[in-house]
């Protein structure tokens, strides 16, 4: 069965069906109109080092990383998102790697 | 006639193709660019973290100054004539005083309506105003929508802490440097290097990195950490990867910013760092990351590498004098290393992570 659109009656509704949001609208090459998500800066993820010498792979050690990641989003769903929902992430947590016992991102307290 | 006639369309076509691809990069000499006396003096570094901001002195390399605010920064850097030290946690940006070792404001750019998401920015050599590259959000009152305008460049006045104007500015821009020598353009660093002219908004490519010409591979480099220091060459290096899979090599992207050019260098060794900076004689790349490395500026060429103790490290930055090497934050500290040979020399203890650090010399 075919779906019915809705279609907008009045001056209000019609404004609701602008394609107001850019970047989201489903009209072409999307890699080219990033960011959509909450990562705003150029960089494909440096961390992971993929040279053949010692140390391999992400950074040393990954709790270095971890607060800097967190402020701009990097891994928003490794790290506390910085931006939206734990933007005083740092007031909790200083240094991660004296600190991480008291990392509680994943649940709000 | 005829022929002559084709010869000259295909050149005229071939003409207008190498234009719509960007100039034709230029290499100079590293003796014919930059400020041939760069200042030297007293050293301070500057080490922006959460909720504080560390200045050591560079003759004891000691923290003498820590300035609480409540912020994770995330970019930073000294107004042309290194009166103030601009820290911006993405929302708002703070001012450090660097005479008098205070904050001294606070400059909010977003509100309950309007989100404001800071990437670069920097301060006019009056220090009136403030060019900003940013991504904004605004909500409609009573619209259950969100309005995503493209990337900005904002103008913004420093007195009355208002917007001026903006221009629409390509995506990715994380990196917004003035131009000595030609005040009414910047450079700005995303995809690739442009120049905007902050009078009209008119960007121009100056070199292709993301997007290169036919032929070329894309190389994708990393400008999100820049050590700028008021009266240094004028020189910034970045590093750029290109090729992929067993092939990919790494480079170095140079920007003048004396007089606004750009141009690259293919390394000889893969590296992969967060941060590079010529030295004051022009004679070494120092990067960092979780490697100190020492590359020689002409070739590309390894010199020395020593792997580092604390770990990875986010910012690089040298004495005036090109002596010595400091790298960090990444974790709560700075490391000291002899730029002659990389010995670590001493290990500054921070209050907490961080990841941006620069030199005022006075």
């Amino acid at each position: 069965m075919k779906k019915k659109r809705l279609k907008a009656l009045n001056k209000r509704a019609k404004k609701l069906e602008n394609k107001e949001v850019f970047g989201m609208a489903d009209d072409g090459d999307i890699t080219t109109k990033m960011p959509i998500g909450c990562t705003t800066v150029f960089d494909t993820g440096w961390e992971t080092n993929p040279r053949p010498t010692s140390p391999i792979g992400n950074c040393v050690s990954s709790a270095r990383d971890f607060s800097f990641c967190s402020g701009p989003c990097w891994w928003p769903a490794q790290t506390p998102d910085g931006i939206t929902n734990f933007p005083g992430f740092q007031n909790q947590c200083r240094a991660v790697e004296k600190d991480w016992r008291k990392l509680n991102f994943v649940i709000k307290r | 006639m005829k022929i002559r006639i084709i010869v000259s369309v295909l050149v005229f076509i071939c003409a207008m193709m190498a234009a719509s691809c960007g100039k034709e990069e230029k290499r100079p000499s590293l003796d014919e660019v930059g400020t041939d006396a760069p200042l030297t003096g007293k050293d301070y570094i500057y080490a922006a973290v959460g909720n504080a901001c560390h200045i050591i002195d560079g003759d004891t390399d000691s923290v003498i100054k820590t300035i609480p605010h409540e912020d994770f920064i995330l970019g930073a850097g000294f107004s042309p004539d290194g009166t103030r030290y601009y820290m911006s946690s993405g929302k708002q940006i703070l001012a450090v005083d660097t005479k008098t070792m205070e904050l001294v404001d606070t400059y909010k750019l977003s509100s309950d309506l309007s989100k404001v998401m800071v990437s670069g920015f920097c301060a006019t050599g009056d220090g009136k105003t403030m060019y900003i590259s940013c991504g904004i959000v605004k909500k409609k009152q009573n619209i259950p929508r969100l309005n995503v305008l493209p990337p900005q460049l904002v103008v913004y006045d420093l007195e009355s802490k208002k917007v001026i104007k903006s221009f629409e500015i390509p995506y990715m821009v994380n990196q917004v440097m003035n131009i000595k020598n030609d005040p009414d353009h910047l450079l700005l660093t995303g995809y690739d290097i442009y120049k905007i002219n902050v009078k009209t908004g008119k960007v121009e490519v100056i070199l292709n990195m993301f997007n290169p010409k036919a032929g070329d591979d894309p190389k994708n480099y990393l400008a999100g950490f820049h050590g700028i220091s008021p009266g240094d060459h004028g020189i910034s290096v970045f590093e750029y990867i290109t090729g992929e899979g067993l092939s990919l090599s790494v480079g170095y992207l140079f920007i003048d910013r004396n007089d606004g050019q750009a141009w690259t260098l293919p390394g000889k060794d893969l590296w992969f760092a967060y941060s590079n900076i010529l030295s004051p004689d022009k004679k070494y790349i120092f990067s960092v990351m979780d490697e100190v490395i020492k590359i020689d500026a002409a070739t590309g060429k390894t010199i020395s590498f020593v792997e580092t103790e604390t770990g990875t490290n986010y910012s690089i930055v040298l004495s005036s004098d090109g002596k010595k090497v400091y790298v960090g934050p990444g974790g709560p500290d700075i490391s000291v290393y002899d730029a002659e040979n990389l010995t670590l020399l001493k290990v500054i203890p921070l209050d907490a992570d961080g990841a941006v650090m620069h030199r005022l010399t006075i």
